[in-house]
């Protein structure tokens, strides 16, 4: 059978829409599923569709199951003894026949327990959906729901108008808020306001499109990539690609048509940037651009409407556009009269975060922690740092800032330019906030990435140390953004230092020193590397290269990728090897917890030749491992070395027992297992993979 | 671009707009007697939003901003401008289509213009007011503020309010054509002579910003605030939430001309918002315990009423 469900309401929110439908699809989905509706015979599944408008949210579903099986099921109850008192059923039976929906006489006692044989009949769909469609519609979360009239409950995005739905043709009852549904629907606010039934599922796109609703998301973004690339040509350009706002204004119309408008060639002077947030921001007009790649002085705004005459709407769009452009002209020149070092008092003025004090105070600190850093890594040139980072957050205190914040950095690097600051420097106050987002680029430069690097140290040292740290889904300071920004950063840049020194010289510059803290951040920020390495290895690999006591972030990359190269390559036998070491570990910590503390290993104590061969095989790889280890960081060279041992380890093991009576052999045989077991620490900690046991 | 049915002139558009709502039963009212930022703030709104009574009213606010003024100067920024302000009581069905008809009335229609409602979240931090809504688009132009109350005061507002707030000064710069504010068209007299938007406020302009920039005497002001909250604070105690209301005004627009003046600290700013919205929100409270002890005289079905009254057991206590 064919569902159709529309909800019609006022104008939804863009970023709502698709969202909605989607949790719509989930949740019908396994609604079905639970009623046992899921598809049309064994096997089989039925088809969801969603459809998304700024006034609607559909789900269109095929193949529902008519009616669901009938199911005989056993259900247990009280013990016979409480159920049946003197040949009578008790209340307690009573009680439990009426919740089973049967009558007492059907009780059965078998074994100790009361029982009953139920028979489900199956629902049919026509009975399930209009509860299962009522906790849709209730249950739809968006980020901020409202009431509308006199109404108590039944919050929405916006406000309801109407339900259609549908089974095969039928109506099925929904009561939400004031509306109960119908089979009827609307066409385009404007061009079609009358109500029309509802068409059936395979009739709901066509008989939309009359209507002049195009209700598929990707039709109607489709069409609008197609009406803005008709629009650029009028103005001999292409657009310029913009994704998010392809998706922003899909939400916004449900027929779109393209206008094309111009403006004024001297505002073309304003950095490309400022255009294009000034079309796209506020207006959200498409910015159109020659074959180069340079901005032309046109623009293409997606109407809701085909009106009569386009040449009054696009009069209508130039005209806000050049308010608009002329405000950012103003603030641009009225800025760069003010040059940006002397804007640096302002920052003085302004809070950076409560608790962290100025925006000034943090420029300071990030000027002596990129230089640490800088210090640490060896890397970019101190000079060009504490210029930097002197300038880097002078351009918020910029009317052009303040009206396009997301020109933060942007804006930075423009009016550096502008008073002949060292491009390297202009560059780095742009390049310190890289990268904005999981899909960003990265700094290209030393500068902007030790800057930024220092500017996020700050930031989590800084928050943490006030117990402001992520909760659960709540990140108010973006701190889960700027770890990630830290971490790929340094490991793309492969600069090598130890984090707890850098997360120490950050608490310094906040006047605290506070190892508990720094654990808190550590931890935090190995949350974070795990979700970073996700693709490069095994969730146990990386579990085990994060816990191998270093601090240095390429370090612990390195060991992870050698040991997941190692494990890949030769599994068998890296299983084995690995289980040896397991076995040691635990052999270890067995001894540790029964308070054995084995002192030194003394090669005369050696009474077995097991003993003695893994003693002097651990002697010959000693110097080899620890130069791989320490001084080449060959963890590959390592493990090599490693799996050479295997076989003198297995020896020991099958021939030599540890845990000897005789105290002093014991001791001596367990201090050589830990000089082994401490030699190839650094390559993983063993007892976090995940390996078949071996014999 | 607008069509012949368009108001001409500035006066024209308030008139059109006064006559379309009175004939959708709103009461017309006037703007406050005292400084406001909006027409929201005037108490026909943000006190009459609260509680179950009914009501309709539309009026023009002349609004300061004391930031925005630029001496006369800027073709599109004002220290005073003009919203013309519409509450409707509960939010009826068919606000959408009212509101579109308001436009209609004064020769802005769907056939010639790009019409469309996109999402905007207004919020008044110094009134713990917000609501969900649009800003409505005309050709690209935000022409009107179109909320659905969800909260005054910090009190939940049931039932909902619509808000419609238009731009006048845009809306009329739009009709007429211009593209300096000061061009606009106030009237045209009999004789043929027009008076302009410049004829009637372009010396206030310049003066109010010389004041709010460079003559007002911060300490003064600073002193001011504290005064007019202590009269807010002792009327409230006084069991007078209008006149109270009226210094949480004051403090509002002092706090304005405070912030104008560069002579409120970032850190500052958010202790003095949280100043005015404390006196706000105790006006509020006030003012629904009043109503709720007359009983809301205004709502008509009395069963209702008492049905109401149980809601508000705590705010009586006030009272």
């Amino acid at each position: 059978m064919d569902l159709v469900f529309e909800i019609g309401t006022e104008e939804l929110p863009a970023s709502f829409q698709r969202p909605a439908v989607e949790w719509m699809a989930a949740q019908i989905d396994k609604a079905l599923d639970d009623a046992r509706l899921n598809g049309e015979g064994e096997g089989q599944r039925a088809n969801v569709s969603t459809y998304a408008t700024p006034r609607r949210l559909t789900l269109v579903v095929t193949a529902i199951a008519e009616r669901a099986p009938d199911v005989r099921r056993k259900l247990s109850g009280p013990p016979a003894k409480q159920a049946l008192q003197e040949g009578k059923w008790s209340k307690a039976a009573e009680g439990f026949a009426r919740k089973a929906g049967v009558p007492v006489d059907a009780l059965k006692i078998e074994g100790d327990r009361v029982v009953v044989e139920q028979h489900l009949r199956g629902q049919t769909a026509a009975e399930a959906l209009p509860a299962i469609l009522e906790q849709i519609i209730r249950g739809i979360p968006f980020r901020k729901s409202m009431r509308w009239d006199s109404l108590e409950s039944d919050a929405f995005a916006r406000p309801v108008h109407w339900i259609a739905a549908t089974l095969d043709g039928k109506p099925v009852p929904v009561k939400f808020a004031d509306v109960t549904s119908g089979t009827k629907t609307r066409g385009h606010r404007f061009a079609a306001p009358e109500e029309i039934p509802i068409p059936s599922a395979r009739d709901y796109l066509p008989a939309l499109r009359k209507v002049h609703v195009l209700a598929d998301w990707g039709e109607r973004s489709q069409r609008i990539a197609e009406e803005v690339a008709r629009g650029a040509r009028e103005a001999s350009g292409v657009p310029r690609p913009d994704p998010e706002l392809l998706e922003t204004v899909t939400g916004l119309v449900e027929e779109p048509f393209a206008v094309t408008g111009w403006f004024d060639k001297e505002f073309l002077e304003l950095p490309p940037e400022v255009l294009i947030s000034e079309m796209r921001g506020h207006q959200k007009y498409f910015a159109v651009q020659n074959a180069k790649g340079e901005l032309l002085p046109a623009f293409v705004a997606i109407s809701n409407t085909k009106v009569r005459d386009p040449a009054v709407s696009r009069k209508g769009y130039e005209r806000v556009l050049r308010a608009r452009l002329a405000d950012g002209k103003f603030f641009y020149d009225e800025d760069r009269k003010v040059p940006l070092r002397s804007r640096l008092e302002k920052l003085g003025r302004r809070t950076f975060l409560q608790g962290l004090g100025t925006e000034l105070e943090r420029v300071q600190r990030l000027r002596e922690l990129s230089l640490w850093l800088h210090g640490a890594t060896g890397r970019g040139d101190p000079r060009q740092l504490a210029d930097a980072a002197e300038l880097c957050k002078t351009d918020l205190t910029t009317g052009m800032v303040g009206e396009f914040p997301e020109l933060q950095g942007t804006m930075g690097r423009v009016y550096a330019l502008h008073e002949g600051v060292a491009p390297a420097v202009a560059d780095a106050i742009f390049e310190h906030y890289l990268p904005r987002g999981a899909e960003d680029r990265l700094p290209t430069g030393d500068v902007g990435a030790l800057l930024g690097m220092a500017d996020r140290l700050d930031l989590m040292t800084g928050l943490f140390g006030l117990g402001k740290e992520p909760t659960g889904t709540a990140d108010p300071f973006g701190l889960r953004r700027a770890a990630l920004g830290f971490l790929r950063v340094t490991l793309a840049r492969g600069y090598r230092f130890d984090v707890d020194e850098a997360m120490r010289a950050a608490q310094k510059l906040h006047r605290k020193d506070d190892a508990q803290v720094r654990e808190r951040l550590w931890q935090f920020l190995l949350g974070r590397l795990e979700v970073l390495f996700k693709e490069k290895g095994q969730p146990d690999s990386i579990q085990a290269a994060l816990h191998t006591g270093s601090r240095d972030l390429v370090a612990l990359e390195k060991r992870l990728l050698a040991l997941q190269t190692v494990r890949e390559k030769s599994r068998a036998q890296f299983e084995a090897t690995a289980g040896a070491f397991k076995r040691i570990g635990n052999i270890l910590a067995q001894a540790r917890q029964k308070g054995i503390a084995p002192v030194g290993f003394h090669q005369k104590l050696c009474s077995m030749p097991a003993e003695r061969a893994l003693a002097a095989a651990l002697e010959q790889s000693r110097e080899r491992v620890s130069t791989a280890l320490a001084e080449k960081e060959d963890y590959l060279a390592a493990y090599a070395a490693l799996a050479e041992l295997r076989p003198v380890v297995d020896r020991f093991f099958d021939e030599v027992m540890v845990m000897d009576p005789d105290a002093a052999q014991r001791d001596n045989r367990l201090a050589l297992l830990r000089s082994l077991h401490e030699l190839f620490a650094p390559l993983a900690d063993f007892s976090r993979l995940q390996v078949e046991k071996t014999a | 671009m607008p069509n012949a049915s368009a108001p001409k002139d500035f006066q024209g558009l308030l008139l059109a707009l006064q006559t379309y709502w009175a004939e959708r039963g709103c009461a017309l009212m006037q703007g406050y007697d005292l400084e406001v930022g909006a027409g929201t703030m005037n108490p026909a709104t943000f006190l009459r939003v609260l509680g179950p009574e009914p009501w309709n009213v539309a009026y023009v606010e002349p609004s300061r901003r004391p930031a925005d003024g630029r001496f006369g100067e800027n073709p599109n920024r004002l220290h005073q401008h003009h919203q013309y302000q519409v509450i409707l009581k509960p939010s009826p069905k068919d606000v959408q289509d009212l509101y579109l008809g308001s436009l209609k009335a004064i020769g802005i229609t769907s056939q010639d213009h790009d019409l469309r409602f996109v999402e905007d979240d207004w919020e008044s931090p110094t009134l713990g007011a917000w609501g969900l809504g649009w800003e409505v688009w005309c050709d690209g132009m935000e022409v009107t503020q179109f909320t659905y109350f969800q909260q005054a005061g910090g009190f939940e507002c049931r039932p909902v309010s619509a808000e419609l707030t238009y731009g006048l000064e845009r809306i009329a710069m739009y009709l007429q054509g211009v593209d300096n504010i000061y061009d606009l068209v106030w009237c045209t007299y009999p004789d043929g002579t027009r008076l302009t938007y410049r004829d009637v406020f372009w010396q206030n302009e310049r003066e109010q910003s010389e004041y709010s920039f460079h003559a007002s005497d911060p300490q003064r002001l600073l002193r001011l605030f504290d005064e007019y909250e202590k009269e807010c604070r002792a009327l409230v105690e006084k069991k007078l939430p209008l006149p109270a209301y009226d210094y949480c005004l004051k403090c509002s627009h002092v706090f304005n001309l405070l912030d104008a003046r560069g002579a409120i600290s970032v850190t500052e700013r958010q202790g003095y918002i949280l100043r005015v919205r404390k006196l706000a929100h105790d006006c509020a409270r006030l003012y629904l315990a009043t109503r709720a002890e007359m009983k809301f005289p205004a709502l008509k079905d009395r069963a209702l009423a008492e049905k109401e009254l149980s809601r508000y057991g705590e705010l009586l206590k006030v009272a």
